[in-house]
C-alpha cells in the first residue's frame, strides 16, 4: 500500500511542469516573442505575425554532452541558447564555442539543408528554446515577412562572412 | 419493507468499498492541483503497455541510464496500475459483492437466515423424532392401563411433533420468501448505485493515472531523443524524433488488424495516436 503514495521533491515537481504541453508551449512562446527583439532575424517583425509563423516552440534542457544538432542530419528547427554553452564540431572537431543568447542552427532552418556541424552541450547543462518557422503559411500579409525574414537572414550571414574575413586577415 | 432505510446501509457499503482507491486519487489529484500541473483527459492507460515495453526497450538499449526522475515516475505509474487492475477485477462481480460481502453483512438479511437455519434444524429433529415416534407407536403392545396411558402419552408427542414438522416447513418457506423478497428489493438499488459508484470512483482514478502516464511517456521520449544510440537509430528510419506513435505504429505493422481479434481495441489506439502530440 504504501508504495501507492510516490512523493515528489520539488525538482521533480518542476520536470512535470515543464513537461506540461500546454504550460511548456505556452511558456516557450512567451519567451521566445519577449526575446525575439534580441534575435536578430526576428528584426521587424511584429510579435503578431511572430506568434503565428512560429511553430513547435519548446524549452528543452539538456545536460553535458548531449546532442542538440547533428552534423549531416536534415532538420529545419531554429535553436536559441538560453543559457549553457555549447561547442560546434564539424567532422568530430571543435570549431567554436557558442553561449547565452545565440541563434544556432538558423541556416538549415530556413534553407533546409543539411546541418553543417553538430552543436554538443559543452556546460553542465544547456537550456535551449527550438522553434521551426512555418514558411507553408500561404496568407498574403506574410510573404512581406517572409521577405524580411530572408533580408535579416542575409545580413546575418554578410556578417558572418565578413567576421571570418576579419580572422583570416588577422592571422 | 422499506428500501429507503436499505438505500443508507447501499450507501454506506458503498462509501466504504471504494474508500481505499478514492483516497489513493485524491493523493495524486491533490498533488497536481497545488502544484499547479495541468491533468490529461486522454484515454492513456489503453497506451499503458506500449509505454512499459517503450521503457524498458530504451533502457536496454541506451548507453546511459534514464534520469532518476523517469525511474521513479515508472515505478510510481507501474504500481498504481497493478493496483488498478486487481481492484478492476474485484469490482466486475457485483453480484458476489452483494451476496457475500454486502447481504452476509446486513443484520436483517442475517436474522432472515439464522430463523432459515432454525427452521431446518427443527424440521430435521422434528424428522427424526416422527420416525421414532412412529416406529415406538407400530410396535407398541399395550396390554396394562399403565402401557395404554403410555401409548396416549406417545400419540400425544406424535400430534405435537407433526405440528411442529409443519410449522418448521412453513418456516422455511415463509423466511425463504422474505429472503428473496429483501434480495430482489436490494439487488436493482444495489447494482445502480454500485454501477454509479465504480464509474465515478473510477473516473477519478483514471484522470489521475492517465496524466501520470502522459507525463512518463513525455519523458520517456524527451530523454530518449537526446540519446546518441536513438539519434542514430532515427537516421536510419529517416524520422526527426522517435515517439510512441512511431513505436506503437511499427508494432500495428506486424499485426494484420482486420484479422486481429482485438479489432476494436486497436482502432481505439489508433484513436488516441491521434490526439497524442508530438
Amino acid at each position: 500500500m504504501n508504495n501507492l503514495f510516490t512523493v515528489y521533491n520539488d525538482d521533480e515537481i518542476e520536470i512535470f511542469k515543464s513537461l506540461s504541453t500546454h504550460q511548456e508551449t505556452l511558456t516557450a512562446t512567451s519567451k521566445l516573442i519577449s526575446l525575439s527583439k534580441r534575435i536578430s532575424i526576428f528584426r521587424n517583425i511584429p510579435e503578431t505575425i511572430l506568434i503565428k509563423i512560429l511553430k513547435n516552440i519548446k524549452i528543452i534542457k539538456y545536460k553535458k554532452d548531449e546532442i542538440i544538432i547533428k552534423e549531416n542530419k536534415t532538420d529545419d528547427t531554429i535553436h536559441y541558447i538560453l543559457l549553457g554553452e555549447v561547442n560546434v564540431l564539424k567532422n568530430s572537431t571543435i570549431i567554436t564555442k557558442l553561449q547565452n543568447n545565440t541563434i544556432i542552427g538558423e541556416m538549415a532552418g530556413l534553407l533546409n539543408q543539411k546541418r553543417t556541424a553538430s552543436i554538443i552541450v559543452s556546460s553542465n547543462s544547456a537550456t535551449i528554446i527550438s522553434f521551426k518557422i512555418d514558411f507553408s503559411l500561404n496568407h498574403s500579409s506574410l510573404g512581406y515577412y517572409f521577405s524580411i525574414i530572408y533580408k535579416n537572414l542575409s545580413i546575418e550571414l554578410a556578417k558572418k562572412i565578413l567576421n571570418q574575413d576579419n580572422q583570416l586577415i588577422k592571422k | 419493507m422499506q428500501s429507503p432505510e436499505y438505500e443508507k446501509e447501499i450507501y454506506q457499503f458503498i462509501e466504504s468499498y471504494f474508500k481505499e482507491i478514492d483516497y489513493i486519487s485524491e493523493f495524486h489529484l491533490k498533488f497536481f492541483i497545488n502544484n499547479e500541473i495541468q491533468t490529461i483527459d486522454l484515454n492513456m492507460l489503453l497506451l499503458h503497455k506500449f509505454i512499459f515495453q517503450a521503457f524498458n526497450f530504451l533502457k536496454n538499449n541506451m548507453e546511459t541510464q534514464f534520469s532518476r526522475f523517469t525511474q521513479k515516475l515508472y515505478q510510481d505509474v507501474k504500481n498504481l496500475i497493478e493496483y488498478l487492475l486487481k481492484f478492476e477485477k474485484k469490482i466486475s462481480l457485483i453480484n458476489n459483492i452483494f451476496e457475500n460481502e454486502f447481504l452476509n453483512n446486513l443484520i436483517e438479511y442475517k436474522n432472515i437466515k439464522l430463523k432459515i437455519e432454525n427452521a431446518h434444524r427443527k424440521l430435521k429433529n422434528t424428522s427424526v423424532l416422527l420416525t421414532s415416534l412412529e416406529t415406538q407407536l407400530k410396535f407398541f403392545d399395550a396390554k396394562t392401563k399403565e402401557d395404554r396411558k403410555e401409548y396416549k402419552v406417545l400419540r400425544g408427542r406424535l400430534v405435537d411433533t407433526i405440528h411442529n414438522h409443519a410449522l418448521a416447513k412453513e418456516d422455511i418457506s415463509k423466511y425463504t420468501i422474505q429472503l428473496n423478497d429483501l434480495k430482489t428489493l436490494l439487488k436493482d438499488i444495489f447494482n445502480e448505485k454500485f454501477i454509479q459508484a465504480k464509474k465515478s470512483y473510477l473516473a477519478r482514478f483514471y484522470l489521475m493515472i492517465n496524466t501520470k502516464l502522459y507525463y512518463l511517456n513525455k519523458s520517456i521520449w524527451l530523454e530518449a531523443n537526446k540519446n546518441i544510440k536513438v539519434i542514430s537509430y532515427n537516421e536510419h528510419l529517416g524520422i526527426q524524433q522517435l515517439n510512441l506513435k512511431i513505436y506503437i505504429k511499427n508494432y500495428l505493422k506486424h499485426i494484420d488488424i482486420l484479422k486481429s481479434q482485438n479489432y476494436n481495441e486497436l482502432s481505439k489506439i489508433e484513436n488516441i495516436l491521434k490526439e497524442l502530440d508530438e
